[in-house]
């Protein structure tokens, strides 16, 4: 095991250590435990245990990845299998997973972002959405718009207007009442206008049947008489409008096209207040034009 | 040959060097077991053993993996390569002469290699203890046999110098003033 060739190319100043170190290692050597068992161990293995597959063989000695293909890894035509991922393409397949996953988190945190509104729901698209201002109490004016001076006596009564009689201005109702804006138009230009109602509760655009009359067509100074059974309790609105086109949807409060807007309220009905109330109607809106 | 037959035939032959390295690395108390475990990691690789004419280097190279992987912790720390040599209270030391002389000088010589880095204590511990030339220990770690030569001629100047720092080198110094 050690000729003195080795030694003789050793450094001088090294050669007695490895003298030492060769004399020190065979008296080591002389107590070696005997391998009689672990001779007998290898010679008995391979009855105890069954011959491994070559996957087997791969995962005990894998300390590297094949540089290749491994064989089972190939289709029967010798192609390697695109089912399974090793080397270049796993780190390939592995990167775009990471960037679908980032993306995908990304996306449901944009969707569930805060919205600057108060609404986290998808509102119908027929329903508009406008937010109402607070009801000054006892105040029963209404909200100009760019086109009020076109309308007066724009306010909320519980009955409907009739000559030589006085109607009920008020802007608290409660639930099954119905609630009248009558608005007087005058002073428009010549010709053909379109007055038309928007009704809301609770800051939400009411959705009426077809059927409904929203609008009244006028040509000169006239009043007009809407009126709506509110089902339910809540902050009424109503906006006019003076020949708004059908595609405009804005809420705005200077739409060009807003006469005016009042705002009332609709409250639960009190039993000990009016114990010989009907049960409220279902809710079947009209409008009554009158002229 | 089959594959079975071959293995208990050829492996024998090389479980006392297996053995050997495995006592140098991991100490006599584990030497045992890490050889079993070699010759089971051996056996489950048998179908990649492609010359039988490297099965020494071979069985050497996974009987050094697995007392590398002895010495390492469980949470992935890695301790030293090699196992402290006995140096005192060993049975091995028992053999040795009655000498009160070589019983110190070898106590000594082993501290020595202990205080060495790892890979020049490892080249050390192979080269003398486990019975394997430079040619082997290099295909075992996969480095150059001259890079091994290398690393005992440094390992044993390092050697020297412990030794000679600690007092306890008196032959050497004879040595050097006959050179």
């Amino acid at each position: 095991m050690f000729d003195d060739a080795e030694c003789e190319q050793m450094p001088l100043e090294a050669r007695e250590i490895h003298q030492r170190l060769v004399s020190d290692s065979s008296h080591w050597a002389r107590g070696l435990p005997a391998d009689t068992r672990i001779a007998e161990f290898a010679r008995t293995l391979p009855q105890h245990m069954p011959v491994p597959s070559a996957q087997q063989t791969r995962n005990v000695l894998a300390h590297r990845r094949p540089s290749s293909t491994p064989p089972d890894m190939m289709s029967v035509k010798g192609q390697p299998n695109m089912l399974k991922f090793e080397g270049p393409r796993r780190t390939i397949a592995a990167s775009i997973a990471a960037v679908a996953v980032v993306a995908l988190i990304v996306g449901v945190l944009y969707i569930m972002r805060p919205h600057s509104g108060a609404h986290y729901f998808t509102i119908p698209s027929k329903v508009v959405v406008s937010t109402p201002t607070p009801l000054p109490q006892g105040d029963y004016s209404a909200t100009p718009g760019p086109l009020a001076k076109y309308v007066s006596k724009l306010y909320t009564t519980s009955d409907p207007p009739s000559d030589g009689r006085s109607v009920n201005v008020t802007s608290h109702f409660v639930v099954g009442d119905k609630v009248y804006v009558s608005p007087i138009v005058h002073g428009l230009p010549k010709g053909a206008h379109t007055i038309s109602i928007r009704w809301y509760l609770n800051g939400v655009s009411i959705v009426l049947p077809t059927s409904t009359q929203t609008s009244m067509t006028i040509d000169g100074d006239k009043r007009i008489v809407f009126g709506l059974q509110y089902p339910s309790p809540g902050t009424g609105m109503a906006k006019i409008y003076i020949d708004r086109p059908t595609s405009d949807t804005s809420e705005s409060p200077t739409n060009p096209y807003l006469a005016g807007t009042v705002i009332f309220v609709v409250e639960m009905l009190q039993p000990t207040q009016q114990p010989g109330n009907p049960t409220p109607t279902p809710f079947l809106p009209t409008a009554t034009p009158q002229q | 040959m089959a594959d079975a037959e071959s293995f208990a035939t050829l492996t024998p032959l090389h479980t006392s060097a297996m053995l050997r390295v495995a006592v140098a690395l991991v100490g006599a108390a584990d030497a045992e077991d890490a050889t079993q475990e070699a010759i089971v990691r051996a056996w489950q690789a048998w179908a990649d053993l492609r010359d039988v004419e490297s099965l020494r280097p071979w069985l050497l190279r996974i009987t050094v993996n697995v007392c590398r992987q002895w010495h390492r912790g469980g949470f992935g720390t890695r301790r030293r390569m090699t196992a402290r040599l006995p140096d005192e209270g060993s049975e091995f030391l028992a053999l040795l002469d009655d000498d009160p002389g070589d019983r110190v000088a070898a106590l000594d010589l082993r501290r020595a290699i202990n205080q060495l880095n790892d890979d020049m204590r490892l080249a050390v511990v192979l080269r003398y203890y486990g019975g394997m030339d430079a040619s082997e220990i290099g295909a075992t770690l996969g480095v150059q046999p001259a890079t091994i030569r290398t690393r005992l001629r440094r390992a044993l100047l390092v050697l020297r110098q412990y030794l000679r720092d600690s007092g306890e080198m008196p032959a050497l110094h004879r040595s050097e003033e006959v050179g």
